[in-house]
């Protein structure tokens, strides 16, 4: 409770701060507003003549029908300001996008995130954001396909600062993100959101009950991992182990489980040599047994072996 | 005017209606744009061909459907119609002779409405080597009528004569339903349904106290979700308003199989599992965002869900002379979530960016709480169990805040708190508190180094032990035992970054990280872990159309735990080392010769898993658990006309895996355990594919 209201006095100090004149532009002078073209696009590609220009006709941004995509409204000029700011007299102030800019990675992230707003919803608190990445380090604009909306390309432009993941994902028990059956942002929101590691849920568990959603119970008897964080026990990013487990699940159930009646046991190598063969080792180790594992709905299920 | 607007919106999201506001009336008309080349008509890219799969290989077809050799057709298509109207209209499908394909018709007027229509199937390969003496008969799992059983597999005399070959396989075919209308630029409202039936065979552990038999059981698993959302948007705020609906239907409710052992009671002769049951989870959300000013913005998330199962209980036990009354027939399960979000960022300046938020996960079991009397092994009577249905809340308040240095530098850092409490668990409440800093600074223009520094400290507030049912201290845990998700721990971690472009058209990258966690009061269960990796990559476009790209990392994850075989002070250690490593080279020659353009792909994995333990001075160790991947991929293509282009394709895997735990293990390799026999197989297998690309003229 006191953490909450300390939080709340921070989040209305910051609100009046925010809201203080010093942020709000005050303009003393006459601005000097930059116009629009008259001709629109027309006086742009006027000059702007690059073979690349005709495959932007195709993207969603040149759609005449969307009022809220460039081609609704001022066309070039809707993302480059206006072509009056392009002109020598105002040092030729047009929005640029890329690295290769003048325009701050914020006036640039600004200009997108104008018309994109849901988007924009947890972009100004995520991960991303803060790393300064601009939504053309990932996005390329003037085209119909843009790689990191495909399936099959994604994975590589997150790869380009997310390296580890790309071996990972050639772990032999990995999700199919490696053949192209799913990509990063099946289970991530690039854009931000309110959960960790922004996932597209709200939470882990619902994350990969939007495709496990058999897991989700309620059961009789829960498994209280299972339904607390299904990462306790799964490596969704791919593993060495089978189903994806952390580690070998003799050894993994083992670091909860040591009842006196089961004690927790020391397995050795002698377990797996023939004529000695264990059933708590070999196969599916404690899964042989406990295969609801994830919550059993039978009314003799306590121990998940029903 | 301003105001009066901003309630009409406001009350248009309550009521669900949309508002009458001038479409696009900040825009121009480009019917005159003379310089505008929109397409219009049809526009084909589409690819068809043939495909020769060298073997056959249960792995190598796993998610692409590739599994028999021989021949397959391959399909690819994207077709556009863009109408005079401004109407786009997009047919693509991928992998359209494969058992994995992709169909999907989207399209609309861009702005006004959208539609979407899709289908995919995804095969999941697990084992084509299982054997089983099992036959499925309704939801029973059968063995022949003159079935012997016996106390050992070994001594089941008919079990290979019984055999039967099983595939442990499912598919997923999903139908995907989308309808997204914006009555004008502020307001969206989108629909999105997609239904999934996964089918097929999954393993199912079915026991007997000391003994098992694994099972071949049927996967019937039907998915419906609904998705809806509304979104209102102005310059300054915007919200949504959502519900989820989320079905899941099970067509097997239940799993019975015959013993093949000995009975070692009377009414142990049969088995019956539940399997999962139907459940449902209903959700509305509501989130909004307010920009009072340029650089700050305040955002909420609150969202109320409800999960639901109902299913009838099964009885205690298979056997009718065993029976006791159940206290409810269903257990009408209710389980209701809250998650809220509040989080505001604000830009001090061009310096001085900070964030806070404060997180709430509620899952507030309301399911009732009863007294089971129970069966083991569909025979013993056990010390009757209560269920728990678990109640978690999850909060986390963070505050960060980042200060840009001159000459680009940045440093950033933030603290969490993470509060989490739990009933009927060890530990009641347990608190982390994270700190982290980074350091971001460019050497010169083309140098970027970043690092970071993390320190976690999760503390609980008294580890105590479970109060097992009455008169039953056999299921005790060892006091001992700190279980590793609720025990005190400290996390350090260090990552390092660097990125270096020493020439245009270069690009190397490097991140290496460590995480250690140190399991403070643990004497049994995991005591530590450590993590450390790193990872490079390299790209060079060399000469015009030529682009060179490498890649490379290895990590390993390590882990101590200890364990009383005594049920008393630690007794054995075990430490388990994961390692995995991989590289890999693509090359692409675009324009390099005249009408050709190859490109060649090489990846490589490979990973390793062991274990030792150690006792009273002795130590084991387990064989390695090992996995490597070849993979090669090259693709030439030669321009034959302007609109028609022919691939030759290849692609070749070699994969080899060891594991220990089915390797050579067979049906009765293990004495009580009847397994099915199955495991990892190596492959080789490649694919030649022809096919012909045709791409009409713009």
């Amino acid at each position: 409770m006191t953490l909450r209201t300390a939080l709340f006095g921070l989040l209305a100090v910051g609100l009046l701060w925010s809201g203080a004149p010093r942020f709000v532009a005050a303009d003393d002078g006459e601005p000097v507003t930059p116009e629009y073209s008259e001709a629109g696009a027309d006086d742009c590609l006027g000059c702007h003549q690059e073979p690349s220009m005709a495959e932007f006709f195709r993207s969603p941004h040149a759609a005449v029908s969307d009022p809220r995509a460039p081609g609704g409204q001022h066309q070039c000029e809707s993302c480059h300001g206006p072509l009056g700011a392009h002109l020598p007299m105002h040092g030729d102030a047009v929005v640029g996008f890329g690295t290769e800019t003048h325009t701050p990675v914020d006036e640039q992230n600004a200009v997108c995130l104008g018309c994109h707003q849901d988007e924009a919803a947890h972009w100004a608190s995520s991960a991303h954001a803060s790393e300064d990445l601009g939504c053309v380090s990932c996005h390329t604009i003037h085209t119909q396909h843009d790689p990191v909306l495909s399936l099959t390309e994604e994975p590589e432009q997150c790869y380009e600062c997310h390296k580890k993941e790309r071996g990972q994902m050639h772990r032999p028990y990995a999700h199919p993100v490696r053949l192209g059956k799913m990509n990063c942002s099946t289970c991530h929101a690039a854009h931000g959101s309110p959960a960790d590691a922004a996932l597209i849920e709200v939470t882990l568990n619902e994350t990969c009950w939007s495709c496990h959603a058999e897991k989700r119970g309620p059961f009789v008897f829960e498994h209280a991992p299972a339904s607390e964080d299904c990462s306790l026990c799964h490596e969704p990013h791919g593993s060495s182990h089978p189903n994806m487990l952390t580690r070998t699940p003799h050894l993994l159930c083992q670091q909860c489980h040591s009842e006196r009646d089961h004690p927790s046991t020391r397995f050795t190598s002698t377990g797996i040599e023939e004529g000695s063969r264990s059933g708590f080792l070999l196969g599916r180790a404690c899964m042989n047994c406990h295969s609801n594992v994830h919550g059993s709905n039978h009314p003799s299920g306590a121990t998940q072996t029903r | 005017m301003y105001r009066s607007s901003h309630r009409a919106l406001l009350l248009t999201f309550v009521l669900g209606i949309a508002p009458a506001v001038a479409p696009g009336s900040e825009g121009r008309s480009t019917e005159s744009c003379e310089l505008c080349s929109f397409p219009s008509g049809w526009y084909l890219d589409t690819d068809f061909g043939v495909a020769y799969v060298s073997d056959d290989s249960f792995r190598f077809g796993d998610y692409t459907g590739t599994t028999d050799s021989g021949l397959y057709l391959l399909g690819r298509v994207a077709a556009d119609y863009w109408g005079a109207s401004g109407a786009h209209w997009r047919l693509e499908g991928s992998d359209m002779g494969l058992d994995a394909r992709r169909l999907e018709l989207r399209g609309g007027l861009p702005g006004r409405y959208e539609f979407r229509i899709g289908y995919s199937a995804l095969p999941h390969n697990l084992f084509e080597s299982g054997r089983t003496p099992f036959r499925l008969s309704g939801d029973s799992l059968i063995l022949p009528p003159d079935w012997q059983t016996a106390p050992t597999t070994t001594a089941m005399g008919g079990l290979n004569a019984s055999l039967s070959p099983v595939e442990i396989r499912t598919e997923r075919e999903t139908l995907a339903l989308g309808l997204a209308f914006t009555p004008n630029r502020h307001v969206e409202y989108a629909v999105d349904y997609r239904y999934t039936d996964k089918t097929g065979t999954g393993i199912f552990g079915g026991s007997f106290l000391n003994t098992s038999a694994l099972l071949p059981r049927p996967v019937d698993h039907r998915f419906h979700t609904l998705d809806a959302k509304m979104s209102v948007r102005t310059d300054s705020w915007s919200a949504q308003l959502g519900y989820l609906a989320s079905i899941f239907r099970n067509d097997d409710q239940r799993l019975r199989w015959d013993n093949p052992f000995t009975p070692v009671l009377p009414g142990a002769g049969i088995g019956q599992a539940a399997l999962e049951p139907d459940n449902e989870f209903h959700r509305v959300a509501l989130s909004g965002q307010y920009r009072p000013a340029a650089a700050t913005q305040l955002s909420a998330n609150v969202s109320l869900g409800r999960m639901t199962q109902d299913d009838q209980l099964l009885p205690y036990s298979t056997s009718t002379d065993l029976q006791s009354p159940l206290p409810v027939q269903a257990l009408d399960a209710e389980i209701d979530t809250l998650n809220a979000d509040l989080r505001l960022v604000s830009r001090l300046g061009r310096a001085l960016r900070f964030t806070a938020s404060y997180t709430l996960d509620d899952r507030d079991n309301q399911t009732p709480v009863f007294e089971w009397s129970y069966r083991l092994a569909e025979t013993l009577a056990a010390v009757p169990r209560t269920n728990t249905p678990y109640d978690i809340e999850r909060r986390r308040l963070r505050f960060g805040a980042d200060y840009r240095l001159p000459f680009r530098a940045k440093l950033s850092g933030g603290w969490k708190r993470e509060t989490v409490e739990r009933n009927f668990s060890e530990v009641d409440r347990s608190e982390q508190d994270e700190f982290w800093a980074k350091l971001k600074v460019p050497l010169g223009q083309r140098v970027d180094v970043a690092i970071k520094y993390a320190f976690a400290d999760r503390d609980n507030d008294g580890y105590r032990q479970l109060e097992g049912p009455t008169g039953d201290s056999l299921t005790a845990q060892n006091p001992l035992l700190r279980k590793y998700n609720l025990a005190d721990r400290e996390r350090q971690g260090l990552e390092l970054s660097i990125f270096v472009r020493p020439y245009d058209g270069v690009d190397l990258g490097l991140t290496a990280e460590t995480t250690d966690d140190d399991y403070t009061d643990s004497v049994l269960g995991l005591v530590s872990a450590n993590y450390e990796s790193i990872a490079g990559d390299a790209a060079f476009t060399m000469l015009r159309g030529v682009f060179v790209a490498v890649h490379g990392g290895y990590d390993r994850y390590r882990s101590v735990q200890a364990g009383s075989q005594a049920f008393a002070a630690p007794d054995w250690r075990a430490e388990s080392e994961d390692d995995s490593r991989y590289a890999g080279l693509s090359l692409s020659l675009d324009e390099a010769f005249e009408r050709f353009r190859l490109h060649f792909g090489y990846t490589f994995s490979e990973t390793s898993a062991a274990v030792q333990t150690w006792a009273l001075g002795s130590a084991d160790g387990f064989p390695d658990l090992t996995s490597r991947l070849h993979r090669f991929e090259a693709n030439l293509d030669y321009d034959w006309r302007d609109t028609l282009v022919v691939r030759l394709g290849l692609l070749f895997e070699d994969y080899t895996v060891d594991d220990w735990p089915l390797d050579d293990i067979g049906v009765d390799g293990v004495p009580r355990m009847l397994s099915l026999g199955n495991e990892w197989l190596d492959h080789d297998a490649g694919i030649v594919m022809l096919s012909f690309r045709y791409r009409s003229r713009p």
